[in-house]
Parts: structure tokens; C-alpha cells; sequence
């Protein structure tokens, strides 16, 4: 009596069980559940098999950060702490070279952002300090034929920089790609 | 690493177990394990600031030391209440039944996923990396919560927002996480602690449900929720949101438990999990006072005094990580830069009701019935709730719908009133907590306990042997 009455326990188990695939199945089976997990779920596990052997940490900053990690690496091997790295306006960067930062709006420039890359690597200075501070400044991000490049600012250089700088408000800032896609667009 | 990793999240749990089980906060071994680590969680969150006004340096023997030594203070004062471990006092309540098995199946295969993306990026998202991961990065570096983010930089540039002001628990366990795992290793980026969060809230949550109605339609439930494409995103990206929403959430589950039971521990255990919500985000204070009202309410008749004496600790005790933050440490034992202007109150004096219902209509389109961010959470949280009030028309879980309803309307208000709240960022993530009581909310309902005890009955049924 005991055994079948375990059977029968276990058979209900089992039928709750079918029970539960049943609901599980029906919840997948509704669109957008279903496009979420074939589309989104199913490329982060493709983005796994590709990425996941991967373990040192500088890939995973290199993945992670995007175009953000060439920029703040050519920082980091071309400066000194000593060195000051003038930020350039995010307008200037977003209507010289759109098309190289459309992807993330330059948003990378913005000063904390610069800040936690590089920390005390390089000094920031922001456009909107004083004179005195600007000319103290040593490297910055220039366009050059559609390129972004880093910029060694001298005696020569220094004052058409500052002055093609000046012709942007500072404090301007885009903090997504629609934003600096918005902005851009609206000079057309 | 790997021993100080160790040594921190045993730590986190038994601080938190010694907690919950003095406050007699849950029943079940399940309960109580997603709890413990949730509260030990919240309450590690301060050890970095204790070790700050020691005069000590923010490095790994003082702040995980100072864990550890909370944690055996925590199990220690435990050692004449071990009857009150569910566990303990012979409660075999670990089995799972078969029919869970494809739930959690289902969970599992989310959750591996958002593990991995976890921990392999680093922190990308804007809002963390110049807030609270700034604030984290440069404390570990400097040894100090006083780092160069807030003497050097933050004052010399003109460009920045609120975000490192307002996260001070997910930069506590940035710092913490950090510091265990020396910054290498698979764990590198020291976000594991979301993982343990997401993974401990989405434990209490099941089994709270589970405990009041039958686990295959509380596994539904979840599964509801943990197809919310937006709700998924944030247990692998690091913000306060999620935090907030599962502290605040759980705080409501034992409220409604209060409620039901009036066991004073209860009062205890929700009053810091509230606190512990407004320690991870500031605005949540505002949605205090929905449960002291609901206090007051539930207990005047009975005892005036009372009620009015319990709903003011409450709101108190929820002020008090609030004013620590913002007022304690941000102004007085660091002063702000003086560029930075934080949460300012906007008054309206024209078109007020326009205005608010402009606001409401844009919650609700841009947020609430946008599909794209909760797939069906939302529409069949609606269709169930009013199947529900159709069908029986009374008033179980209605404290629950008290809350959505209150922290909706709250939340307009917010929007209306304070300036930098908006529904693009602000709501958005703040309806997590929402959905979290959405769901909590139906398994609460007649209609759920109706289907519950339908299932209950079938399965427990034991029918006779037809004779041979």
C-alpha cells in the first residue's frame, strides 16, 4: 500500500511537472519572450564562447571600453604625470570627426571619465580654466584630415589651438550617442 | 585572492544570519539564507566608513578585518537563540520538489549568463564609472574615502553631474569587493557582490512566495519577472537600482508580513531593510512614509499612542542612513566641492495639475507600458490583478497595492519636484521595485491562494487502492 502510494505521489509529481514545462513553454512561446531570448540571451552566450577564454585583464578593459581604451592608452604611453592634457570640446570632435565617434558620442571625454582611465597618469586641464592654467598645457586631441590624433602643443601651435577650441562652449556636454548624433545633425 | 574573497562573503552572510535571526525575521532555511545575505550586504556597506573615522587606511586587513570582526560579534550574540535557526529546531524544509526543477532550470541558464557578463567586463556604463566605481577605484588606490575624486578633481572641472553623490552603497561594496580580490583574477572588476545580491534576493523572493502559495505558480512568477529584458540588464550592470529595488522590496514582503502576523521582530527587520533602501538610493525616504501611514492605520484603533510612537521610529530609523550620507559625510566630514549642486527642489507655481498629469501620461508611455523593457510583466500584473478584484473583490494584499499604488503616485511627484529626477533614467530604474512588488503582489491575492489550494489539495490527495 505504501509503494503505490508513493508511486501516485510521484506520478502527481511528475504531472505538476509537466505542469510546469507546459507554463515555462507557454511563456517562451510569446513573441517578444521568445525574440528576447533567441536575440539578446543567445548573443551573450555567443558573446561568451567567443570572449570567455579570454582571461587577462587587459582584453577584457579592451572589450569593455571600446574606442574609450585606444584613446586613453595613447594617452597613457605618450604622457608623463607631469604632462597636461588638454580636453578638447566634445562639439569640436563631434563636427570634425563624427562619423570615428558616432558609436559612443565621444562620450568618453567627459573629465571624470578621463579621470578614472588615467587618474594622476596626466594632468586635466578643462577648457573652461584660466588662461594662466591653458598654457600650461601639453598634449591635447587635434583632427587632423578626418583623424583624431594626440597632440603635442608647443610654442607654434599652442594659441591656434586654444582659438579654434574657443569657438565651442565647453560646457557642452552629449552624454549619449543620440545626443551627439542630435547636435551634429543640427549644424548640418 | 581566492581566501579573502572567501573570508568577505562568509563574512557578509553570518554578519547578516546573526541579524535576521535575532529579529526573527523569516520562518524558512531558504528565507532566511537569501535575507542573511542581503542584510550582511547592507551592513557591511558601513564598515569602510567605520575604518574611515579610525583614522585607518582603506586597505584589505582593516576593512574585510572589520567584517569579519562584525560577523563573529553577529553569530556570537546568537549562541543562546539557536532554537530560532528554522534548521535548528528540526525544520527539514531544503527539499525541493520535482516540479520545481524546470523553473529552476530556467533560472539557472539566465543567471549563468548574467554571471559571466558580470565579471568578465569591466564597468562600462557612464553613471558607474563617474560615480560610484570612480569613488571605489580611487579609494582602494589612495587607502582613504577622501580620495583626489573629491579634493582634486571633482573641483577642478566644470563638467559633472550627481552621480558620485549618490550611490554611497554600491561604492562601499565596489571598495570592499576590490580590496578581497586584489583587482586580478576572474573577479577583477570586484562586482561579484550584484551577483550575491541578484542571487539572494531572487532566493528570498521565491521562497517567501512559495511559502504562501504553491511553488509551481510562485516559480511562474518569477519566470515572469525574470523575462524582463530591462530588470535582466541591470544583474550584470552595476548601478544602485537594482540594490535598492531588492532592499526595498524585501522590506515590503516582511511588512506584509507584519501586517499579517504583527510579530514584533518583523518591525525590526522591515525598518532596516527600508533603511538599508535609503542608504542605497536617497529619493526612497519619500516612499517611507506610505508604510508609516499604513501603521498608523493598522493599529490606531487598537493602540493610538502606539501606532503613532512605532510609525515615527520607523520613519526615523529610515532617515537616519540619509542624513549620515548626505549631511554627515558629504558636508561635514568632507565638505562639497563648491561646484557641485545636488538635488535641488523645483517648485511649480503655474499649470501645477497639467504639469503633473503631462508627467503621469509620459511615465506611462515612455516607462510602464513600454513592452521593449518588461516584455508581459506589466500587462499580465494588470489582467491578474483585475481578474482578481473581479472575481473575489476583497481585500487580501491590498497593503501591497498600497505601496505600488503609493510609490507610483510618489514618483510623479518626484519627477515634478526634484530637479535631475527624470523618467528616461529615474523612473526607469526606479521601477524595479515596482515590478518586484507587482509580482510579490499577486501571490498575495485571492485568486493565487484560490489556484494555490486547488493545486494543494490535488496534490496531497492520497486516494484509496481500488481493491484487486
Amino acid at each position: 500500500m505504501a509503494d503505490w502510494l508513493n508511486k501516485r505521489r510521484w506520478a502527481k509529481q511528475v504531472l505538476i511537472g509537466l505542469l510546469s514545462c507546459l507554463i515555462i513553454l507557454s511563456l517562451l512561446a510569446l513573441p517578444r519572450n521568445q525574440d528576447w531570448m533567441q536575440g539578446t540571451v543567445q548573443r551573450f552566450y555567443q558573446q561568451r564562447q567567443n570572449l570567455g577564454a579570454k582571461l587577462d585583464r587587459q582584453s577584457r578593459e579592451r572589450a569593455g571600453y571600446g574606442k574609450a581604451y585606444q584613446y586613453v592608452t595613447l594617452i597613457k604611453q605618450h604622457c608623463k604625470p607631469t604632462d597636461y592634457f588638454l580636453i578638447p570640446p566634445q562639439r569640436y570632435l563631434i563636427r570634425k570627426a563624427y562619423r570615428i565617434g558616432a558609436s559612443d558620442g565621444y562620450a568618453w571625454l567627459y573629465p571624470s571619465v578621463l579621470y578614472y582611465h588615467l587618474g594622476q597618469s596626466v594632468q586635466l586641464l578643462d577648457m573652461t580654466m584660466p588662461d594662466t592654467a591653458l598654457r600650461r598645457a601639453t598634449f591635447t586631441f587635434w583632427v587632423k584630415k578626418g583623424t583624431l590624433e594626440l597632440l603635442r602643443l608647443t610654442s607654434a601651435n599652442h594659441r591656434d589651438v586654444l582659438a579654434t577650441f574657443r569657438q565651442y562652449n565647453p560646457s557642452f556636454f552629449a552624454y549619449t550617442p543620440e545626443q551627439a548624433r542630435k547636435y551634429y545633425r543640427s549644424t548640418k | 585572492m581566492m581566501v579573502l574573497l572567501v573570508l568577505l562573503i562568509g563574512a557578509q552572510f553570518f554578519l547578516g544570519c546573526g541579524i535576521a535571526v535575532r529579529l526573527q525575521a523569516v520562518r524558512t532555511t531558504y528565507s532566511l539564507i537569501g535575507l542573511s545575505m542581503l542584510i550582511g550586504l547592507g551592513v557591511s556597506s558601513f564598515v569602510p566608513f567605520i575604518v574611515q573615522f579610525s583614522g585607518l587606511p582603506i586597505v584589505a586587513s582593516t576593512v574585510i578585518g572589520g567584517v569579519v570582526g562584525l560577523a563573529i560579534l553577529s553569530v556570537f550574540s546568537l549562541r543562546s537563540k539557536k532554537e530560532r535557526l528554522p534548521f535548528w529546531a528540526g525544520r527539514n524544509d531544503l527539499a525541493i520538489s520535482l516540479y520545481e526543477i524546470p523553473f529552476l532550470i530556467v533560472w539557472l541558464y539566465l543567471l549563468f549568463i548574467s554571471v559571466w557578463k558580470c565579471n568578465w567586463f569591466p564597468n562600462t556604463t557612464f553613471d558607474t564609472i563617474v560615480g560610484p566605481d570612480l569613488l571605489a577605484r580611487f579609494a582602494v588606490q589612495e587607502q582613504t574615502l577622501v580620495s583626489s575624486v573629491f579634493t582634486k578633481h571633482l573641483p577642478n572641472v566644470s563638467v559633472f553631474s550627481n552621480q558620485p553623490f549618490y550611490a554611497p552603497f554600491t561604492a562601499m561594496q565596489q571598495i570592499m569587493y576590490l580590496l578581497a580580490t586584489e583587482q586580478t583574477g576572474v573577479f577583477a572588476f570586484g562586482k561579484l557582490w550584484l551577483t550575491l545580491l541578484v542571487f539572494s534576493f531572487g532566493l528570498f523572493l521565491y521562497a517567501d512566495m512559495r511559502e504562501r502559495i504553491h511553488p509551481v505558480l510562485a516559480g511562474t512568477l518569477v519566470t515572469i519577472l525574470a523575462f524582463a529584458p530591462e530588470l535582466f540588464a541591470y544583474t550584470f550592470l552595476v548601478q544602485t537600482d537594482w540594490a535598492n529595488a531588492a532592499f526595498f522590496a524585501s522590506g515590503v514582503i516582511l511588512f506584509q508580513r507584519y501586517v499579517e502576523t504583527g510579530q514584533n521582530g518583523s518591525f525590526w527587520s522591515i525598518t532596516l531593510l527600508l533603511a538599508l533602501a535609503c542608504w542605497t538610493r536617497t529619493e526612497t525616504i519619500f516612499f517611507v512614509p506610505i508604510g508609516a501611514m499604513i501603521l498608523v492605520i493598522k493599529r490606531i484603533r487598537v493602540n493610538p499612542t502606539d501606532a503613532i510612537k512605532q510609525s515615527a521610529i520607523f520613519m526615523l530609523v529610515c532617515l537616519l542612513p540619509v542624513l549620515f550620507w548626505n549631511y554627515g559625510f558629504l558636508r561635514t566630514y568632507m565638505p562639497l566641492p563648491i561646484n557641485a549642486h545636488l538635488g535641488a527642489f523645483r517648485w511649480v507655481e503655474t499649470d501645477y495639475l497639467t504639469r503633473l498629469l503631462r508627467i503621469v501620461q509620459n511615465m506611462n508611455d515612455r516607462v510602464v507600458f513600454h513592452a521593449s523593457y518588461w516584455n508581459y510583466t506589466v500587462p499580465i500584473f494588470l489582467s491578474l490583478s483585475l481578474l482578481n478584484l473581479f472575481i473575489f473583490r476583497d481585500k487580501r494584499g491590498l497593503t501591497v497595492l498600497v505601496w505600488i499604488v503609493g510609490v507610483y503616485v510618489l514618483f510623479a511627484m518626484i519627477l515634478q519636484h526634484v530637479e535631475g529626477a527624470n523618467i528616461q533614467y529615474t523612473f526607469r530604474r526606479g521601477f524595479f521595485k515596482l515590478l518586484f512588488l507587482m509580482c510579490f503582489y499577486l501571490s498575495t491575492t485571492s485568486l493565487f491562494r484560490w489556484l494555490s489550494i486547488r493545486l494543494v489539495v490535488w496534490e496531497k490527495t492520497q486516494t484509496v487502492k481500488p481493491a484487486d
